[in-house]
C-alpha cells in the first residue's frame, strides 16, 4: 500500500499504518502545515523512524508535547537539527533571551531561577559559548584533551573528543549543538599520519581494486598517490622499511591531503584566546556565582531540550572538572547524579 | 636464496632503468603492468628517492617487474 495524500488527517491515522510506511512521501505529508497539531501528537506518540520524527519537528504546528516526544526518541542528526531549530526559533521569538557570545549573564550568576523553560532557553543559546570557555580553560590547564576530526559528511568534529575516560561527548547531540567545529578560531591544527592505519587502509584498497591505481600510475608517472599505495603495501607486507621517517611522514601527509585528508589525524593546539566571548570567563567567577550557575544548570537539566541534547550533562561535567569549582558545588553536582555524566562522575569520585 | 642489500639495490636500479625504456617505447602499458610489476617499479622509485630500504622479501616482486619489463623491451 502506498501513501499518496498531501497531508495527514485523524482518519488517515486510524486507517493507515503509515508509520510503518517509512519514506519521503509520508515525511512530506507530515511536514505539510495542513497536518494538525493533534495528528502530529498522535504520530509522535507511536514508534517511528527518524525521517518521520524529523518531519514532525519541522511542521510549524508541532506542539511542545510532540516536540518533547520526538526529542526523547531522536537518534539521527536530522532530528537533532529539526528539533533544535524549532526550539531555538520559539525561544528567540518569544523574548530576547540572551547574547550567544556571553557565556555567563549576570542573572544566571546572581540567583537561582525558577522557570525551567526559560533557563533551558538560556543554556540553549549560551551553552556553546560556555563550552568554548571551559574547553579553552581546562585544556590550557591540561585537565582536558581537545581533539579534531575532519568529516565532510557530518561536518568537522571538535571538542574533548579523545579523552573518553573523562567526558562523554564525541558523536553526541551535545557535540552537534555546542561545538563550533571548523569555525573555532582559537586553535591551530596540524595533520599527522597514523602510518599503520593509513597503510592498512590503502593496502586493502589496492587489494580490492588494483586496476584504478595502476591506470592512474600509467596516466601520470609523476602522480604520488600510486607511489603511496605501493609504499603502504610494501610496509604492510614487509617488502620495505622506512629509511627517513620525517621525509616519509611528509610524503604521506602531503599525498593524503590531496587524496583523502579525513584519513589523517589532526593535532590541535590552543594558539589564542576565544576573543569572541563577552563578559566574565568561568575562571573569573566567584564561589557564589559558580553555585548559582550550577543550580541553574541543574534546573535546566530537567527540561527535555538540554536533557535530551545532553547539553547540561556536558556543561555540568566541565564545571565539575574545573579546579575553581568549590567542593560544596562539586558535591551538589555529584549528588544530583544527572544522566549522561557517568564517565565524569566515575573519574571525579575515583580521584578523591 | 637470500640476497644482500647490495643485490636488492642493484635489482631495483635495473627495474627502474628497464621501466624508463619501456614507458618511452611500449604502447600498451595498461596490458603490460600487473600489480606486482607496478609494485616493483614503485619500490624501485622509492628506493631511488632514499625514503625506504628494500628488504629481502621484496626480491620476488622486483624480479617479476624486471622480467616483465625486459620481455616488453624484447618484443
Amino acid at each position: 500500500m502506498s501513501f499518496d495524500k498531501k497531508f495527514i488527517t485523524e482518519k488517515d491515522f486510524h486507517t493507515i499504518d503509515f508509520v510503518q510506511e517509512s519514506g519521503w512521501d509520508i515525511s512530506n505529508a507530515i511536514k505539510n502545515p495542513k497536518t494538525t497539531s493533534a495528528v502530529l501528537e498522535k504520530i509522535a506518540s507511536v514508534p517511528s523512524n527518524y525521517m518521520v520524527r524529523t518531519a514532525i519537528a519541522e511542521n510549524p504546528n508541532v506542539t511542545n508535547k510532540a516536540l518533547k516526544l520526538v526529542a526523547e526518541n531522536m537518534s539521527h542528526r536530522w532530528e537533532w537539527r529539526a528539533v533544535w531549530n524549532t526550539f531555538i526559533k520559539r525561544v528567540t521569538d518569544s523574548e530576547a533571551i540572551h547574547d550567544k557570545n556571553t557565556p555567563y549573564a549576570s542573572f544566571i550568576l546572581n540567583s537561582k531561577l525558577s522557570n525551567p523553560e526559560y533557563v533551558a532557553g538560556y543554556f540553549a543559546v549560551a551553552g556553546g559559548a560556555m563550552a568554548e570557555d571551559l574547553w579553552h580553560d581546562l585544556a590550557s590547564r591540561k585537565i582536558l584533551e581537545l581533539g579534531y576530526r575532519e568529516d565532510s559528511y557530518d561536518g568537522d568534529h571538535f571538542g574533548p573528543l579523545w579523552d573518553d575516560k573523562v567526558i562523554e561527548f564525541d558523536g553526541s547531540p551535545a557535540e552537534y549543538i555546542l561545538s563550533p567545529g571548523y569555525f573555532c578560531e582559537w586553535i591551530s591544527k596540524e595533520q599527522k599520519a597514523d602510518l599503520g592505519w593509513v597503510s592498512e587502509n590503502l593496502t586493502d584498497t589496492l587489494s580490492d581494486d588494483p586496476e584504478w591505481i595502476i591506470e592512474r600510475f600509467i596516466e601520470d608517472y609523476s602522480d604520488d598517490l600510486p607511489l603511496l599505495f605501493a609504499a603502504c603495501h610494501g610496509l604492510v607486507n614487509k617488502h620495505l622499511t622506512v629509511a627517513d621517517s620525517k621525509a616519509f611522514d611528509n610524503f604521506v601527509v602531503e599525498t593524503m591531503l590531496d587524496y583523502d585528508s579525513e584519513m589523517l589525524d589532526v593535532e590541535v593546539s590552543i594558539d589564542s584566546e576565544p576573543e569572541h566571548l563577552q563578559g566574565p570567563r568561568f575562571a573569573d567567577l566567584s564561589a557564589d556565582g559558580i553555585m548559582h550557575l550550577t543550580e541553574n544548570l541543574l534546573l535546566a537539566s530537567n527540561h527535555y531540550i538540554p536533557k535530551n541534547f545532553r547539553i547540561t550533562p556536558h556543561l555540568l561535567s566541565l564545571v565539575l572538572l574545573h579546579p575553581n569549582t568549590p567542593q560544596e558545588v562539586k558535591d551538589k553536582i555529584i549528588a544530583a547524579d544527572v544522566a549522561g555524566m557517568k564517565s565524569t562522575l566515575e573519574f571525579v569520585t575515583s580521584d578523591k | 636464496m637470500s640476497a644482500t642489500p647490495a643485490e636488492i639495490a642493484n635489482l631495483a636500479s635495473r627495474v627502474l632503468k628497464a621501466w624508463e625504456t619501456v614507458q618511452e617505447t611500449y604502447d600498451a602499458l595498461e596490458e603490460l603492468i600487473d600489480v606486482d610489476t607496478f609494485l616493483g617499479i614503485q619500490y624501485a622509485e622509492l628506493h631511488a628517492e632514499g625514503t625506504v630500504h628494500l628488504t629481502e622479501e621484496s626480491k620476488p616482486i622486483l624480479e617479476h617487474a624486471y622480467e616483465t619489463l625486459i620481455s616488453a623491451q624484447e618484443e
